[in-house]
């Protein structure tokens, strides 16, 4: 049955990351000549001539759409204008500090959220519920780039202020991508222990929504769930509180938290573009926002490709975990 | 489950142990810390545009001739001596003996003759995938480069007094060929050459990393390590600057600067640099093919006000299509005063009050205009107030867009400017308003002869002192026939923390690191 599920959701994924494909390229051959773009504005007419031959931008849009997509079907991304890498290599290292940035976040998020959201449930109209919703409702409002540099001067010289590892500190992580991964693997804890640190703040300022989100619908879920029958029998066959509100309401009031939790992600993955500019996070956001201020046709189409792709694998994978938590879903 | 929570708590307990005593270690191991707000594009000066990886390479690769400290004069580098020619065709450069580059093997004329060949050549086999050099038009006018003996010989098309200083620009700097030939079309990430620094390591949007060539020509750099990060915000840069993590920014707004020069442990650097903001007038359009009309509209504009609205404060009034730090430039031209019951009334003894017109402004900040919006409201809000009925247009800059309708003439005034690229009068002079740069860079579409002929006789003549005769005439000839309103000079600015030393800013916003130590 899961494989019948996977079979269908990947084959429903290929018409939207076609068009995808298609709307971005249309987009991103909207904004301007390319040959510009490369050369810059003080580019001599011959100079632009000779660009638009070399790359192939003299020929009709639906032709070099084409021979982009066909580049795309063999794994080939195209190479970048500016720097002349494959734009997939400059994404194989850009993805995996997105990944981490987005997982660390997504991991505070969820522990925090889920942890007030419960706190706030069982005193419903308490002090404490007040709290909780006043700080949920602050998280979800303040905006990233305003708090990001507030934790940048509230922890300036106890805490660093940007990057992945300091900067005169050398590693390379060449086997998962991943510097906390890597520094493990390669028995550097130093090196690992340094990484945590410089992603403790990106990754607080990024958590602040998804945590004010989970809060909220935490809460609201439980509270829904608190007040069902089972529940009430449970608590009537004296079963321990703990035990009825994390064994019995939690599991059934998950269900939307997963899901909720499945899209912030795929959203983090996408790149979190405010964030990663102030922490200066080398990652797809800050990637995207480079390709395109420069222009870069081929990074813009790559990126977006890209967190196209990782959005609906994220969700396929939310797809599944409801099978495990609510089994009924599966047979739906 | 218990040793995994052993993990957890010892890298937890390493994190706390971590942040703990850390002081700036820099100062004892001789690194300094340059912060820029984005990546570069590549380590290949032939290769590049971009301000990012000019800094960059200027740090690496040496070149023939280099600019003088604080000046666009060019003075020996990897050449000792030059000679031209009675008919400034041939030029013929001594190449400095004994200069090796960072992978050991030998910096001679050869070698030198190789990389120009590599530039001019579009088909040459040793760009690997390379593509067009961006900068490439600034030597077309070479026709050839050849090694004789240990000097280097290059024959011109045609004369060209601004040659010198286009071998003294970055994309004629001097590459290892065997390096080149090696990483092929990656060498852009792996670059050799004879400068200051070699190069260390690049992560990707992080940081490149740079060491000191102790045995350059030149004398060792007194840093011993270099490093370029990135941070893209500007806030966030200045930021960390104060907090130590730095020791030199670029990029500081004009707003910044009362905040820099508060700070104790910062320094704000303010040099004048070698740009202009302009208002060009399309001259080929009714009303502003004539010349009355322009001169009025200028003195319509307050460009102190400008300054204080737009700039911060920061810049210097401009008279001249040429700014005062390039050797030629016309200071006896006194600038109209600011008359807006003046202008009023002149606009409608002309006919033209009620005009309206499409006044152009980009949507981006540039070099030389940080706040482009407000520049445009001042000029809009002058004009009105001068009878005219201007309508604000701003295009996308990205892609060409803005500069794409500029060239097509469908403005009838535009907020535009200019950066040099050589620090030579020709670059402003000959490039902004020959007519043959009509619809290139002439964005007023500025026709006249006589100025046609002056800027050029100016680039065939080799004597400096008659170019520079050559070039104030050409000023006065705009002046009067006013194409174009200079607006402002911008400065080049950086902050820099207070215990570094040595780092001056090139009038040419040139980044050069070889004299920059910290202070103990």
């Amino acid at each position: 049955m899961t494989g019948t599920l996977i079979a269908r959701r990947v084959l429903m994924a290929v018409p939207t990351l076609f068009g995808v494909t298609l709307l971005v390229f249309a987009m991103a051959h909207a904004g301007g000549d390319p040959a510009v773009a490369i050369a810059g504005e003080k580019a001599p007419r011959a100079t632009l001539e000779r660009i638009r031959e070399e790359y192939g931008f003299n020929r009709p849009v639906l032709v070099q759409y084409g021979s982009w997509l066909g580049g795309v079907a063999r794994g080939d991304l195209g190479r970048s204008y500016k720097t002349r890498v494959p734009v997939a290599e400059e994404l194989r290292q850009a993805v995996p500090a997105t990944v981490e940035l987005a997982t660390a976040a997504l991991l505070i998020a969820a522990i925090c959220g889920i942890g007030l959201g419960i706190l706030a449930s069982l005193r419903p109209g308490s002090l404490l519920d007040l709290a909780v919703m006043t700080v949920s409702l602050v998280g979800v409002s303040v905006p990233v780039f305003f708090l990001g540099m507030v934790l940048l001067v509230a922890f300036q010289g106890r805490l660093p202020g940007g990057g992945m590892l300091p900067l005169d500190v050398e590693f390379e992580p060449s086997r998962t991508g991943m510097v906390l991964i890597d520094a493990l693997l390669a028995g550097k804890p130093g090196i690992a222990a340094e990484h945590l640190r410089h992603l403790l703040l990106p990754a607080c300022a990024l958590a602040t929504i998804p945590m004010a989100v989970i809060a909220r619908l935490t809460r609201a879920s439980m509270l829904e769930t608190l007040t069902s029958d089972y529940i009430r029998t449970a608590r009537a066959k004296g079963l321990p509180s703990r035990t009825v509100v994390l064994k019995h309401a939690l599991r059934n009031a998950l269900v939307p938290i997963v899901t909720t939790l499945g899209l912030q992600y795929g959203t983090l993955l996408g790149g979190a573009v405010l964030t990663e500019s102030v922490f200066a996070w080398p990652g797809v956001g800050q990637y995207l926002v480079r390709a395109i201020s420069e222009q870069n046709f081929v990074g813009i189409q790559g990126a977006i490709l890209v967190i196209a792709a990782t959005f609906v694998a994220v969700n396929l994978a939310v797809d599944l975990l409801y099978t495990r938590i609510d089994p009924r879903i599966a047979h739906a | 489950m218990k040793r995994m929570r052993t993990a957890v708590l010892g890298l937890l307990a390493a994190v706390c142990a971590a942040g703990c005593g850390k002081s700036d270690p820099s100062v004892e191991t001789g690194t300094i810390v340059y912060g820029r707000g984005a990546d570069s594009k590549s380590l290949d000066p032939q290769a590049i545009e971009d301000g990012e990886s000019v800094n960059v390479v200027s740090q690496i690769f040496d070149t023939l001739v280099a600019f003088e400290a604080g000046t666009t004069r060019v003075e020996p580098a990897l050449a000792t001596s030059w000679t031209a020619s009675a008919d400034g065709l041939s030029w013929e450069f001594a190449i400095r003996p004994g200069v090796q580059f960072h992978d050991g093997t030998a910096c001679d004329a050869a070698a030198i003759a190789w990389n120009f060949r590599r530039l001019l050549d579009s088909k040459s086999p040793d760009r690997h995938g390379m593509g067009e050099p961006p900068y490439g038009f600034l030597y077309e006018g070479i026709e050839g480069c050849e090694a004789r003996g240990a000097a280097v010989v290059f024959t011109l098309k045609a004369p060209n007094a601004a040659f010198l200083a286009n071998l003294a620009m970055f994309p004629a700097s001097i590459s290892s060929p065997a390096a080149v030939g090696q990483w092929k079309s990656d060498y852009g990430r792996h670059p050799v050459g004879t400068g200051p620094f070699r190069f260390g390591s690049w992560a990707p949007n992080q940081k490149i990393v740079l060491e000191a060539n102790a045995g350059h020509w030149g004398g060792a750099p007194k840093a011993a390590k270099v490093i370029f990060a990135v941070i893209p915000e500007n806030s966030v840069r200045l930021q960390r600057l104060k907090a130590g993590e730095l020791h030199i920014i670029d990029g500081v707004s004009p707003s910044e600067f009362d905040g820099v020069r508060a700070e104790a442990s910062l320094r704000l650097l303010l040099e004048p640099g070698m740009n202009f903001s302009y208002l060009a007038f399309n001259t080929e359009r009714e009303p502003w093919n004539r010349p009355e009309v322009r001169r009025a509209v200028a003195s319509a504009l307050d460009k102190k006000e400008i300054i204080a609205l737009a700039y911060s404060g920061a810049g210097t009034p401009a008279v001249n299509p040429l700014p005062p730090t390039i050797w030629g430039w016309n200071g006896s031209i006194q600038d109209r005063p600011y008359d807006p019951a003046g202008a009023k009334k002149a606009l409608a003894d002309l006919g033209v009050a009620g005009k309206e017109l499409d006044l152009y402004v980009m949507p981006n900040p540039r070099g030389y205009v940080p706040n482009p919006a407000n520049v445009g409201a001042v000029v809009k809000q002058r004009l009105e107030a001068a009878g005219l009925k201007p309508r604000l247009l701003s295009p996308p800059w990205e892609g060409g867009l803005y500069v794409g309708e500029l060239k097509e003439g469908k403005h009838d005034i535009a907020l535009i400017g200019w950066i040099t690229d050589n620090g030579d009068p020709d670059n402003f002079l000959f490039t902004l308003f020959h007519s043959s740069a009509i619809p290139d860079q002439n964005h007023a579409r500025y026709r006249s002869a006589e100025f046609d002929d002056l800027v050029s006789r100016a680039q065939r003549e080799t004597a400096p002192e008659k170019r520079a005769e050559l070039y104030r005439r050409a000023q006065e000839r705009i002046f009067e026939d006013a194409p174009i309103l200079p607006l402002v000079y911008m400065p080049n600015v950086a902050a820099v923390r207070a215990n570094v030393e040595g780092y001056v800013l090139h009038p040419m916003g040139l980044v050069r690191l070889k004299g920059v130590s910290l202070k103990k």
